[in-house]
């Protein structure tokens, strides 16, 4: 703790010099986590109101083997090679978890299981057997598992905000007919609409957002920033737009605290400060937020027995 | 060649208990707590590592069972909230431990033992050189006995409740109507998981865990006619899958716990593929008879 204390000084510098944006690669960083951040919280709802909450858990740990498989075949880190290659595990991945239980006795909760660690051990089985390669360019590798922000190229992070911007503009676009196909899905059937093909739109967007978050956030921790920010946002308001929209603030809020800590400690691994403040905000909601709040339920819960004696 | 031994030694007590325990978790359909603990048990390893200033067995197990039924308790305390689902709550309170240990791993990393690293892999390379010395002599690696310790424990915890987690996982509505204290042995169970992840940490790390507890048992599920030959079965697959995926690792010189991890899986998928082969023959078989 005494580093701590005697850093402090420093640590109120370097974060002055963050927000003034002096430094051009760092305000890359907080544009790309922000975006990231409320990319994922917003269609992480959806993900969360239909019910399938841990498939992004699932979702981004098999996109490691992918990003692996890309590295051996093109000896390189540049973002879109990555991207493609996470993608195209993390849609097998999807395709494995949802094909076991329809198919074998093996229940859905134990598919989502298997998949996660079977493709995360071949990720990892690949990436320890690379840094057994003699190949060039191979370090950082390992930083996609708990994401570093602060290593990340300003190139890198144009095209994670852009898929970060697109994700985000199609949710809107659709917003109507997402909103219609999670909490109704039969009735949005009979209205004519293409259910499966909204849901396989939804799959990529979920494959998308979690790829963009694998060097921020990391693989381990992908999940809670997909679902925590939703489950915070409950607590606020019950219309699903607002709900959206406070996920969204919430996501975002944490990408700029973590963009911030990983400006004052560059080689700290960015994900888990994300998710601890993710957790602090959904804490904070479930106590004292207005709509479900522990506190305002209690308060309103003494007003009824108030009236009630009267 | 002796720290072969050691190491595949470890590795099969490690993955035995793990498709033991492994069995309970599938049949409940609980492999997704199974994996929130072994995520949580992180946090109890650190604690149990600042509290005691280094490294101790005993602190660790205490740390990590308080932990994992912390995790159990919580993620049931939450999913009663109206607006919270038993999934969202697993997965809140699994990442926020996971990410609290890791933060305090990297804060004090001058203080830990502990990287993240063997958070991911596990150490199983490392395993014979941490030796216990007993008498002046060694007595094999310390990371083997842990391992043995925790595999009798779940080995005659079984004999002992057998009938009782019988009973919770076919029937727990039964279960409740005999007077039988269901909460008592899920605790229990989760115990017993928090327990097996912390023995197999040193080995393959807290993430691996998950594939050992989930992938065996779900192979066994899918070929076992009964709860005695589903756990014979799981033992099989896992110890099939340590030696096979040692000898992948071997060949392609990567990591020990993950190869075996792989091999897991590739069992399980060669299981199913057979099944779907035999499933199609049989479905055949009966077309043709029913032609003629």
């Amino acid at each position: 703790m005494a580093d701590w204390q005697v850093m402090s000084a420093d640590y109120w510098a370097l974060t002055l010099s963050f927000w003034q944006f002096e430094d051009a690669n760092a305000l890359w960083v907080l544009v790309g986590s922000v975006l990231l951040g409320v990319s994922a919280s917003v269609v992480g709802s959806f993900a969360v109101l239909k019910r399938q909450a841990l498939i992004g858990d699932a979702l981004a740990h098999s996109a490691l083997p992918g990003v692996m498989v890309a590295f051996m075949l093109f000896h390189t880190q540049s973002p879109i090679i990555m991207l493609i290659g996470a993608m195209v595990s993390s849609l097998m991945g999807f395709m494995l978890m949802s094909w076991l239980p329809k198919n074998t006795k093996i229940k859905p909760d134990a598919a989502l299981a298997i998949t996660l660690s079977l493709f995360f051990a071949l990720g990892l089985m690949a990436l320890s057997y690379i840094q057994g390669l003699n190949v060039a360019g191979k370090s950082g590798l390992d930083k996609i598992l708990f994401g570093q922000a602060a290593a990340m190229l300003p190139e890198d992070l144009i095209v994670l905000s852009s898929v970060a911007l697109a994700v985000l503009l199609v949710v809107g676009l659709l917003f109507q007919k997402f909103r219609l196909i999670t909490f109704n899905e039969n009735y949005a059937r009979s209205l004519g609409l293409s259910v499966s093909l909204y849901q396989a739109v939804f799959a990529c967007l979920l494959v998308l957002v979690v790829v963009i978050g694998l060097q921020i956030v990391g693989v381990v921790l992908m999940a809670a920033v997909l679902l925590v920010p939703v489950s915070a946002a409950r607590f606020w308001h019950p219309n699903l737009a607002v709900i959206l929209w406070v996920a969204a603030i919430i996501g975002g809020l944490s990408g700029m605290v973590s963009a911030n800590i990983s400006y004052l400690a560059p080689s700290a691994p960015t994900g888990p400060w994300m998710v601890l403040v993710l957790a602090g905000l959904f804490l904070l909601s479930f106590l004292f937020a207005p709509y479900q709040g522990w506190f305002f339920n209690r308060i309103r819960a003494n007003d009824k027995d108030l009236t009630d004696d009267e | 060649m002796m720290s072969d031994i050691w190491i595949l030694a470890t590795a099969c007590l490690v993955a035995s208990s793990c498709a033991l325990v492994g069995v309970f978790l599938v049949l409940r359909r609980q492999s997704l707590l199974g994996d929130a603990i072994s995520h949580s048990v992180l946090l109890g390893i650190v604690l149990s590592y600042l509290m005691m200033d280094g490294r101790s067995e005993i602190a660790m197990m205490v740390g990590a069972v308080i932990m994992g039924l912390l995790t159990a308790w919580l993620a049931e305390w939450l999913q009663k909230h109206p607006l919270l689902k038993s999934d969202v709550s697993i997965g809140m309170i699994f990442t926020s431990f996971f990410a609290l240990g890791v933060v305090l791993i990297s804060v004090y990393a001058g203080q830990i033992d502990l990287d993240q690293e063997c958070v991911l892999y596990g150490e199983i390379a490392f395993v014979p050189f941490d030796t216990v010395i007993w008498g002046g002599e060694s007595m094999g690696p310390r990371a083997f006995w842990l391992a043995l310790v925790v595999f009798l424990v779940n080995v005659s915890v079984i004999a002992v409740v057998f009938e009782r987690y019988r009973l919770m996982a076919f029937h727990p509505v039964l279960a409740v109507a005999l007077g039988v204290s269901v909460p008592m042995w899920h605790t229990l169970l989760m115990a017993q998981v928090s327990l097996t992840t912390v023995a197999s940490f040193d080995a393959v790390g807290a993430i691996l865990v998950v594939a050992l507890l989930v992938i065996p048992a779900s192979s066994a599920y899918l070929v076992a006619t009964s709860l005695k030959t589903m756990l014979v079965w799981a033992l099989g697959y896992a110890q099939l899958s340590v030696l096979l995926g040692y000898g992948l690792a071997v060949w392609l010189d990567s990591a020990i716990a993950a190869s075996i991890a792989v091999m897991a899986g590739v069992l399980l998928l060669a299981t199913i593929l057979f099944q779907q082969l035999i499933q199609k023959q049989s479905q055949k078989a009966s077309l043709a008879s029913e032609a003629h």
